[in-house]
């Protein structure tokens, strides 16, 4: 059996599309849509109360970089990254709590001192 | 013409996916390296070692795995986010430690200002500088911990045998029970955490007992010796084997 040039290119593109990873089949857009608009929700009520506003500062910054990360690659219809841009931000929750902890902790420890003094 | 046309179009998508994925490759390389030089940080921090919390720790660590694994499958972008998430995770785990660190000093602080007896009339001096001192009854003995960390000036790498400012302060409240009780003897015990391979125990009582020996105190008093890692003592987080130096008083009435 002959194969043609013609055959064997199909053929070539057909494997090298196959192997491509599937993109956007495992989340939908409208559920990393939403987790977005949830997450820079939590940002602005972080920004509205926190007492250690300096503090935080920083983290809410990186925060938002994720967030507009994730939109752009969601623009873009690449959803899985934006799923992992995402949750990287969220993630970054937990070092805020921790850190607002740390600023109440080392206040404390200061009155202490202070009152011993 | 049309052959030609499809044959260059297969090798541009080949040379497109193959270009993505070396980008996505160095990224992720690089923030695994990036978490595992943190992970290294923190284990040779002595300072916070006992204070940084495993459950966030242990998912680092288990999150670097996950990175290296899928790393290894060339699955760059699953990759880079385990990576990003364990340098999160290890981030919030040394300020976990830090928070626990102030919260712990706190309590000392609260504690010796509770005990301590200012001058007031009715309690013999001598009962006055056992409180101020810290000491508990074990016994027929009375006892003090001093951790290592408090004892000696930290170092990220390994301990330094000076004694620091917080160490002296609390050695000095010790020789004033042992000038109050000219009588009383003193044993001084060397405790690690690990295997005392390099006699860290004894050289540790033994600095100790150097500096009481400085401020006065008669050598024929003191007593040293290097328990090694075999005592564990109770802390918040039930027995544990911890780096210490206790110091025993006998013959105090």
């Amino acid at each position: 059996m002959r194969f043609s040039v013609s055959t064997a290119s199909i053929i070539l593109i057909a494997i090298v599309v196959s192997a491509l990873p599937i993109t956007g089949a495992e989340r939908s857009a409208a559920e990393v849509r939403g987790l977005i608009e949830r997450t820079q929700k939590k940002v602005d009520q972080y920004r509205a109360v926190a007492v250690s506003g300096e503090t935080i500062a920083t983290d809410l910054a990186k925060i938002e970089d994720h967030i507009a990360s994730a939109r752009k690659l969601l623009e873009k219809g690449t959803v899985d990254q934006a799923f992992y841009e995402i949750s990287i931000g969220i993630i970054y929750f937990i070092l805020v709590d921790a850190r607002i902890e740390l600023s109440r902790a080392e206040s404390n420890l200061l009155k202490a001192r202070q009152k011993v003094k | 013409m049309k052959r030609l046309l499809i044959c260059l179009a297969g090798c541009m998508l080949v040379c497109t996916t193959t270009a993505s994925y070396a980008m996505n490759k160095e990224d992720a390389t690089a923030i695994i390296v990036r978490a595992e030089k943190m992970l290294e940080q923190i284990d040779s921090n002595r300072v916070l070692g006992t204070y940084i919390p495993f459950d966030i720790y242990g998912e680092a660590l288990i999150n670097i795995i996950f990175s290296r694994n899928l790393l290894e499958e060339e699955k760059y972008v699953e990759s880079y986010f385990y990576g990003a998430a364990s340098i999160i995770r290890l981030e919030t785990a040394e300020i976990i430690a830090k928070t626990r660190k102030a919260r712990y000093e706190q309590l000392l602080i609260e504690r010796d200002a509770a005990s301590t007896i200012k001058k007031e009339e009715g309690l013999p001096e001598g009962m006055k500088v056992i409180l101020e001192a810290n000491l508990t009854k074990k016994g027929p003995a009375l006892v003090t911990t001093i951790y290592d960390e408090r004892l000696f000036t930290p170092s990220n790498r390994r301990l330094t045998m000076t004694i620091s400012s917080e160490g002296r302060e609390r050695l000095d409240r010790i020789i004033r029970v042992l000038k109050q009780f000219p009588a009383c003897t003193v044993t001084i015990a060397g405790h690690t955490e690990e295997n005392d391979g390099t006699d860290l125990s004894q050289r540790k009582a033994r600095r100790t007992a150097e500096y009481l020996i400085q401020r006065g105190i008669l050598p024929g008093r003191i007593s040293i010796t290097g328990i090694g890692n075999h005592e564990v003592m109770a802390t918040h987080r039930g027995y544990e084997r911890v780096n210490r130096v206790e110091i025993i008083i006998t013959g105090i009435r």
